[in-house]
């Protein structure tokens, strides 16, 4: 089943009540998947009557794809269960790391973007694809460090990695536009260089202002940029929907609903564009 | 990619602990002072989700430390146990093992049993859903046959022998709904206590049990036939009562599928 309609929400615990009793009109719901690796119990009864109400969207925080040792199997394994039991529209991952020697982060960390580290994610994403035997979608990153043995932009990076695996986008425009002002870049030539063919969603979100740069917190509305950043990849033709992304500090689901709107409205710009084209 | 296995060995050390900064501050692009500012954002964040997991698996254990101590605590345990998995539902499986060895906390001895009691509930929260058995398990069987009977608990069944009121403990502390799992108890903390945990629908449920009770399951949790696991706990109790005991586990939901000689398992 592909998204047809408009913008979802994260779908976090303080708002299960809420959403599954008053459903409102939402495009989709996504979680993460790692809450919902359980054999039972009320979290995945919550999730299957979601599911019933709206289209799902997985989000994944811990196969830690660019990790140099493997040892994420029984990870994909747990997803792959998940995947087969509720039949996502969507499922994502991020282009990161968190695993080395054992050991897991639990957090998602940016490497170097190398040919080397390329060939390593483009293995591991198609074999996940092979293995959930669909495309997924991968985020790009907010970094607030970079390598000087990087060999090429995060965008460029992607853009190869779906040239190679023929995995999609989900194309975080608070990401983008919290590393062009951590490293003095430019969201819009970022998005030049990113196949907006592959996008298949889009991540909005709020993040913190810090004496050290901006912080990717997903605690506060969507800020006037980034929703400039949606006109602009509106305007690219990119029909993907749109997801309002809130994990800190979670206010009244009725805040999140007026921030669906808001991207609804923005949303609409194209088709509002080709009616005028069309007159 | 022996090159990237090194950046992130240096990466990890650094979110281990600000000493291994030194290390991956000449990897890093950008001025120094403002990478090492970031790196220790890094190192909060990653500290911080492990802190999180810990105090959603041990609420009774947090609130007996207070919060600032059991975040402490947290990251004594992410030095000494570091996560080891994508899911942050598996932290904290060590934590009362972490205790039993943790100098410090001698002057609340009974915490490293509540954690374990707390970890069983964990579990038994996202464990396989499961319809319990009833009566009819026992209906028209012969005493030789019900002696010869092997039994499976629901999954997230659990069972605890503790040297301190550990039941109790967990059932004097208020759920994370609000409100104490139980009515307030006097706690006599020189009472030794066994305890068990099952899943009731979706609903975690812990209780004191009688040591005779407890010997009675922990046999037919070991595989113990019923007979056999009567044998057990006759001998911690004379008085043992098996219909009183398989009454609270029928009205528990305690008792899964049988498993008989020679049925496959």
């Amino acid at each position: 089943m592909k998204i047809a309609s408009p913008t979802g929400i994260g779908l976090r615990q303080p708002h299960y009540a809420r959403v599954l009793d008053e459903r409102p009109p939402l495009g989709f719901v996504e979680v993460h998947s790692e809450n919902f690796f359980h054999d039972g119990g009320a979290a995945l009864q919550v999730l299957q009557r979601a599911r019933e109400c709206y289209p799902l969207s997985l989000h994944g925080v811990g196969l830690a794809l660019a990790s140099a040792d493997g040892g994420g199997d029984a990870h994909v394994e747990r997803l792959a269960a998940l995947v087969d039991r509720f039949e996502p529209a969507l499922v994502s991952e991020h282009l990161c790391w968190g695993r080395i020697d054992g050991r897991h982060y639990n957090d998602l960390l940016p490497f170097p973007y190398t040919s080397d580290a390329l060939a390593l994610v483009a293995g591991r994403v198609s074999a996940l694809q092979d293995r959930l035997k669909r495309q997924v979608l991968l985020e790009n990153l907010s970094t607030y460090v970079q390598f000087r043995d990087s060999e090429m932009s995060e965008a460029d990076f992607l853009a190869e990695l779906v040239c190679l695996t023929g995995c999609g986008l989900l194309l975080d425009l608070n990401n983008l536009y919290v590393n062009a002002r951590n490293f003095g870049g430019d969201a819009l030539e970022a998005l030049d260089r990113l196949p907006m063919r592959a996008v298949g969603e889009i991540h909005l979100a709020g993040h913190a202002v810090t004496e050290h740069g901006l912080i990717d917190t997903h605690g506060s509305r969507v800020c006037d940029d980034v929703w400039a950043l949606l006109r602009d990849v509106r305007l690219r033709g990119v029909g993907a929907p749109a997801l309002i992304e809130w994990d800190t500090d979670l206010p009244d689901l009725d805040l999140l609903l007026a921030e669906v709107a808001q991207a609804d409205r923005i949303g609409g710009l194209e088709q509002e564009l080709d009616h005028v084209r069309a007159a | 990619m022996s090159a990237l296995r090194e950046v992130q060995r240096r990466f990890g050390a650094a979110l281990s602990s600000a000493d291994g900064e030194d290390d991956v501050l000449p990897l890093l692009a950008g001025d120094e002072g403002r990478n090492q500012a970031l790196l220790s954002i890094y190192r909060a964040t990653s500290i911080a989700n492990a802190t999180a997991a810990l105090r959603l698996a041990y609420p009774v254990c947090r609130q007996i430390t207070g919060d600032d101590y059991f975040d402490a605590l947290a990251r004594r345990y992410r030095a000494a146990c570091p996560s080891r998995d994508g899911d942050l539902n598996r932290y904290g499986d060590r934590f009362a093992a972490f205790l039993d060895g943790f100098e410090p906390v001698r002057a609340l001895p009974y915490l490293p049993d509540v954690a374990r009691l707390e970890w069983s509930v964990h579990v038994a929260t996202t464990a396989a859903d499961a319809r319990p058995a009833g009566g009819e398990l026992f209906a028209g069987l012969a005493p030789e046959a019900l002696a010869e009977l092997r039994l499976q608990m629901t999954p997230g069944f659990a069972l605890h022998a503790s040297r301190w009121p550990v039941a109790d403990i967990w059932l004097q502390h208020p759920s994370e709904a609000g409100g104490p799992h139980a009515r307030e108890l006097t706690i006599d903390l020189d009472l030794p206590q066994h305890a068990v945990v099952w899943r009731e629908g979706y609903r975690v449920r812990v209780g004191a049990l009688q040591p005779a009770t407890h010997a009675f399951w922990q046999a037919l949790v070991e595989d113990a036939p019923v007979g056999e696991a009567w044998a057990a706990a006759s001998a911690t109790d004379p008085h043992f009562d098996l219909a009183a005991a398989i009454a609270q586990a029928l009205a528990g939901g305690w008792l899964h599928l049988p498993v008989t000689p020679g049925a496959p398992a």
